[in-house]
């Protein structure tokens, strides 16, 4: 179900992308916060991309919070 | 959903402009992944021995391709990716944070901010100091300052270190 897959990566983009905005980092300024490719963290934000779990933590702990915390956000 | 295409972290088509993680970490960000992943893998195990399943009972219900990938989660030899968060989550009814609590802070993460803090503390402190102070060889700090250097985060000449003002509220 290619469609569930990527409602999941979206509902974690949409959770990432409204955290950095409230934390007030702009994409490029976070990207490199985290030591990321710039245009690989806008895809991570667009839901292209199903992250490992290390690229998840790292996000997380960029944006001053947990990787369990992301995905309740994200109600999933 | 099935198991193996949870089972890979995916790139979109065309888009082959990123280069894997693990083709361009050091030994030392290997290992530090390899910790991670063994963490979340004892999380793993604790909670299925609490909901008293098998490997191969989690396989099935987390739609993963087979039980010897549940059992490779476990041990940490295999990454998990987000949907594959989810759906051991889910197939676990376990909330997300059991299953991400206590992973341990990466050496680089925890070197980065305590070097920040000593360079902002001692201006023009040396390399070499901030090994000893960091309990690290001193390759590791020309490594990390290089890196830190290049994203203007330090100002680094002579094999000493300075704040940059740029990012002089994040130090």
């Amino acid at each position: 179900m290619p469609s569930k897959k990527s409602s999941a990566n979206r509902a974690l983009a949409r959770a990432i992308r409204s955290t950095r905005e409230r934390r007030g980092y702009s994409q490029e300024g976070f990207a490199r916060h985290v030591g990321m490719d710039r245009s690989y963290f806008g895809a991570i934000e667009r839901g292209e991309f199903n992250v490992s779990l290390d690229t998840l933590v790292k996000i997380a702990r960029g944006l001053g919070t947990t990787g369990g915390a992301l995905c309740s956000k994200a109600k999933l | 959903m099935t198991g193996r295409g949870a089972n890979q972290a995916t790139a979109p088509p065309g888009r082959m402009d990123y280069l894997p993680d693990s083709r361009i970490l050091t030994p030392a960000d290997k290992a530090e992944r390899r910790t991670l992943f063994m963490a979340f893998g004892a999380n793993l195990r604790r909670a299925r021995l609490s909901a008293g399943i098998t490997q191969r009972d989690l396989a099935v219900r987390a739609e993963l391709s087979s039980a010897t990938v549940a059992s490779q989660l476990e041990v940490g030899t295999r990454p998990p990716n987000f949907l594959q968060l989810v759906m051991l989550g889910h197939a676990l009814d376990t909330p997300h944070d059991a299953l991400l609590s206590q992973l341990p802070v990466p050496l680089r993460e925890r070197s980065t901010r305590l070097m920040l803090a000593l360079v902002r503390k001692h201006p023009g402190i040396s390399a070499d100091e901030l090994a000893n102070a960091l309990r690290v060889k001193p390759s590791y700090i020309t490594m990390l300052g290089g890196r830190l250097s290049l994203e203007q985060r330090v100002i680094y000449e002579r094999f000493r270190f300075w704040p940059s003002t740029d990012h002089a509220n994040e130090l």
